[in-house]
C-alpha cells in the first residue's frame, strides 16, 4: 500500500500520529533520564551526605567517649565519676543511634547497589576493632572498679590507644570514601543532566526538522494538489477547456482529479459537437442563401422571357395586322400611281389637271415609300424576334445585327453613326431570337454610354472554329472598379448609362446558353466594347 | 558473573551450615527445653535476667572469632560490637557485668555444664549429654 494512495484523512492521522509519537518518545526519555537524575541526587541527599554525617557523629562521639574514660581515672570525685558514667552510657547509646542510622542507609543503598565494597569493608574493620575496644572497656571498668588505676592507664593509653587510633583512621577514611563516592554520585547526576539536555536538544531540533518535513509532505499531498484544483477550475470557467490535471493519488483529492479530467473532456466534446452543428448550419444558410438567390434570379429570368414572349406575341400580332394593310396600301398606291400615270397622258392639255396629277402622283410615290418603309420595319421586327422561326437552327449573324440596327435606328437618328466592318463568316448554329436580343441589348447599352454625338462600331471575325463579334462605342466607359459586377443581375450604375437593368446580365446568361463568352473592356471617357465569343457548332 | 557469585556464596554458606551448625545450650536445669530468637535475644542484652522458675540466667560468650560466633551473633541479629555496646552500657549504669567470654567451645561445654542457669552456644557436633540443647542454628 503506497502512502499516496491512501485517504486523506489515514495521510493526516498517521502525520499527526507521528509527530506525535516522537514527541512523547522525547517525553518520556526525558521523564526517565530526570527520574534517573533524581535517584542519583535522592542517592546524594538522603543517604551519602546522612552517612557521612552519622560517621562523624561516630567519629566525635567515641573520641568523646575515649576522652571520657581518660578523665574518669583521673576523676576524685565519686559524683563527677558516676556523671561521667551517666555521660559515657549517653555516648554509647547516640553511637549506637548513629550506628543505626548509617546500617539503615547502607541497607537501602546495598539493595540499590550503591554500597560500595570498600565502605562495606571499613565498615567491617571499624565494627571489628570496635567490639575489641569494648571489650577492653569492660576489663579498663574491672580495673576501675578494683581501683587498680595505673593498669586502667596502661590499658588506655596501651592497646585500647592503638584501636581506637586504627577505627578513628577507618572512620575518617569511610568518611572520605562517601564524599568521594557523593561527588562521584554528583559527577554522574551531572553527565546524566548533560547528556540529558544534550540529547534533548538535539532530539528537539530533530523533531522540528522532522515536524516541518511532516508538515510539508502533508501540505505537498493535500493542499497543493488542492491548488491545482482550484487554478485548473478557474481556468476551465474562463473557458480553457483544455486544461488537465496530473495527480495520481488515489485519494479524495485524486478521485476527484479524474473526476475533473473526466468533466473537461465531456465539456470539450460537447462544445465540439456544438461547433460542428454550428458549422453545418452555417453551411447550410449559405446554400439556401445561394438557393434562394438562384430561385430569384430564375424567377426574374423567367418573368423576363415572358415578358419577351409577350412582346413578340404583340410583336407578330401587329406585324401580321399591319402587314394586310400595307399591302393594301402598297397596291392601292401603285394603281393610284399608275392610274395617275395614265390621268397624265390623258389631261396634257388642261394645266390644272397636270399639276394635280403631279400631286397625285408624288401623293402615291410617297405613300409606296412610306408603305416600303412599314414592310422593311416589320419584316425586321419579325426577323428580330423571329417569331416564327424560335428553333435552334444555322444563321447568319450579320442578318441578326442588321435586324437589331434597324430596330435602334429611330434612336441613333443624327447623332450616332454605325461602322460596320464585316468579314466573312458562317453561318452558326444558334437559337438566332435570343442572340438577336443580345446584341440589341449591348447596341442599347452603347446608344446609352454616347452622350450627344458619337460612333458605334461593329466588327466581325471568326477564329479557331468560333465567331466573334465586338461592339464598340465612343461612350464615357465604365469604371473599372464596376467592370466585375457589370454582368450581376440588377446592375446600374446610378445614372442612365445602364437602363434595362436586366439586360446585360440576360446577355450572359444567353451567350452562357451558347457555351461562348462575353468580355467587355472599358476606359473611362474613351469608351466601351463588348466581345462575344460563340462556337460555330 | 553476578549470578556466579551468588551461587557460589548460596553454596558456600550451605556447605558452612551443613558442617558447622551452632547449637544453643543450656545446663540440664533450665526449665526450657527450647527457645526462639525473640527469647535469646532478650537474655543476651539483658533484658530478662530470670528463668521462668525465678533461678539466675547466666550468659555466657565465646571468645575466638570465628563461624561458631559469627553464625550464633548473625542468628541473633546483631554484631558483636553492638552486643558489647549494650553490654557495657550495662555495666556503666551498674546493672550487671557483660557475660563472661569462655576461651574456647570445651570451656563453653565445660562451664554451662558445671552452671545452673547457664546459657550458651558452641558447634553442634560438640554437644554432649551433660548440657540441654534448647535450638540448632543453621540447617542440615
Amino acid at each position: 500500500m503506497k502512502f499516496k494512495n491512501l485517504n486523506l484523512r489515514t495521510k493526516q492521522i498517521i502525520g499527526f500520529g507521528i509527530i506525535l509519537a516522537i514527541m512523547a518518545g522525547d517525553h518520556m526519555f526525558s521523564i526517565r533520564n530526570m527520574a534517573a537524575l533524581k535517584s542519583e541526587l535522592d542517592e546524594v541527599s538522603k543517604s551519602w551526605l546522612p552517612r557521612a554525617v552519622a560517621i562523624s557523629d561516630i567519629n566525635i562521639n567515641t573520641a568523646k567517649l575515649r576522652s571520657n574514660q581518660l578523665q574518669h581515672v583521673f576523676a576524685t570525685n565519686d559524683e563527677l565519676k558516676q556523671d561521667q558514667l551517666i555521660r559515657m552510657a549517653e555516648l554509647i547509646t547516640q553511637i549506637e543511634a548513629n550506628r543505626d542510622t548509617y546500617e539503615q542507609l547502607t541497607t537501602q543503598s546495598e539493595e540499590k547497589n550503591l554500597y560500595s565494597e570498600e565502605e562495606a569493608n571499613l565498615y567491617a574493620a571499624f565494627d571489628d576493632k570496635l567490639d575489641e575496644y569494648l571489650e577492653l572497656s569492660f576489663e579498663f571498668f574491672k580495673f576501675i572498679r578494683d581501683n587498680k588505676n595505673q593498669e586502667a592507664i596502661g590499658l588506655l593509653n596501651g592497646s585500647a590507644k592503638e584501636l581506637y587510633n586504627e577505627f578513628s583512621n577507618d572512620l575518617v577514611r569511610l568518611v572520605a570514601v562517601n564524599q568521594r563516592d557523593s561527588f562521584e554520585a554528583a559527577a554522574r547526576a551531572e553527565i546524566t543532566f548533560n547528556s540529558t539536555y544534550t540529547i534533548m536538544t538535539i532530539v528537539f531540533g530533530g523533531t522540528i526538522l522532522l515536524s516541518i518535513f511532516i508538515a510539508l509532505g502533508l501540505v505537498r499531498f493535500i493542499t497543493v494538489p488542492v491548488r491545482q484544483l482550484e487554478q485548473a477550475a478557474g481556468e476551465v470557467a474562463k473557458g480553457d477547456l483544455e486544461v488537465q490535471l496530473h495527480i495520481n493519488s488515489k485519494d479524495e483529492i485524486g478521485r476527484l482529479a479524474r473526476s475533473f479530467n473526466q468533466m473537461t473532456i465531456s465539456l470539450r466534446n460537447a462544445k465540439q459537437k456544438m461547433q460542428r452543428q454550428a458549422q453545418t448550419l452555417r453551411a447550410q444558410n449559405k446554400q439556401l442563401e445561394k438557393a434562394m438567390r438562384e430561385l430569384r434570379e430564375t424567377q426574374e429570368q423567367l418573368l423576363m422571357k415572358e415578358k419577351m414572349a409577350s412582346l413578340g406575341d404583340l410583336v407578330a400580332g401587329v406585324a401580321h395586322e399591319i402587314n394586310n394593310p400595307i399591302g393594301a396600301v402598297n397596291a392601292s398606291a401603285d394603281v393610284v400611281r399608275r392610274c395617275a400615270d395614265k390621268i397624265e397622258s390623258e389631261a396634257r392639255k388642261n394645266q390644272q389637271l397636270q399639276k394635280t396629277t403631279k400631286i397625285l402622283k408624288e401623293s402615291a410615290g410617297v405613300i409606296l415609300t412610306a408603305g416600303n418603309r412599314i414592310a422593311a420595319i416589320v419584316k425586321s421586327l419579325k426577323n428580330f424576334a423571329r417569331l416564327d422561326e424560335s428553333e435552334y437552327q444555322k444563321t447568319d449573324i450579320h442578318e441578326g445585327i442588321e435586324s437589331s440596327l434597324i430596330l435602334m435606328e429611330n434612336e441613333f437618328q443624327n447623332r450616332i453613326s454605325v461602322v460596320r466592318d464585316y468579314h466573312d463568316i458562317p453561318e452558326i448554329v444558334c437559337y438566332p431570337g435570343q442572340l438577336n436580343q443580345v446584341f440589341l441589348s449591348l447596341l442599347k447599352n452603347a446608344t446609352n454610354a454616347i452622350e450627344g454625338s458619337g460612333r458605334i462600331s461593329i466588327k466581325t471575325t471568326t477564329e479557331n472554329g468560333h465567331v466573334r463579334v465586338e461592339i464598340s462605342d465612343t461612350g464615357k466607359g465604365i469604371p473599372r472598379r464596376k467592370l466585375g459586377k457589370i454582368f450581376d443581375f440588377g446592375f446600374s450604375t446610378g445614372d442612365s448609362r445602364v437602363k434595362m437593368s436586366s439586360g446585360l446580365s440576360t446577355a450572359y446568361n444567353i451567350v452562357q446558353k451558347h457555351h461562348g463568352e462575353i468580355k467587355v473592356d472599358s476606359e473611362v471617357g474613351k469608351g466601351t466594347t463588348f466581345s462575344i465569343v460563340l462556337p460555330i457548332k | 558473573m553476578k549470578i556466579v557469585i551468588v551461587t557460589l556464596l548460596f553454596l558456600f554458606s550451605w556447605a558452612e551450615a551443613s558442617f558447622s551448625q551452632v547449637a544453643v545450650i543450656a545446663h540440664k536445669s533450665v526449665p526450657v527445653d527450647e527457645i526462639k530468637k525473640t527469647e535469646l535475644l532478650d537474655f543476651y542484652s539483658g533484658d530478662i535476667k530470670k528463668w521462668s522458675d525465678g533461678s539466675n540466667v547466666i550468659v555466657k560468650d565465646l571468645k575466638p572469632k570465628g563461624d561458631v560466633k559469627r553464625i550464633f551473633y548473625k542468628f541473633l541479629g546483631k554484631t558483636p560490637s553492638r552486643m558489647k555496646s549494650i553490654w557495657l552500657k550495662s555495666m556503666l549504669s551498674g546493672e550487671g557485668d557483660p557475660p563472661e567470654a569462655m576461651k574456647s567451645e570445651e570451656e563453653m561445654l565445660q562451664k554451662i555444664a558445671a552452671t545452673p542457669g547457664a546459657i550458651g552456644f558452641l558447634s553442634h557436633t560438640k554437644v554432649n549429654n551433660n548440657v540441654k540443647t534448647l535450638i540448632v542454628i543453621g540447617k542440615k
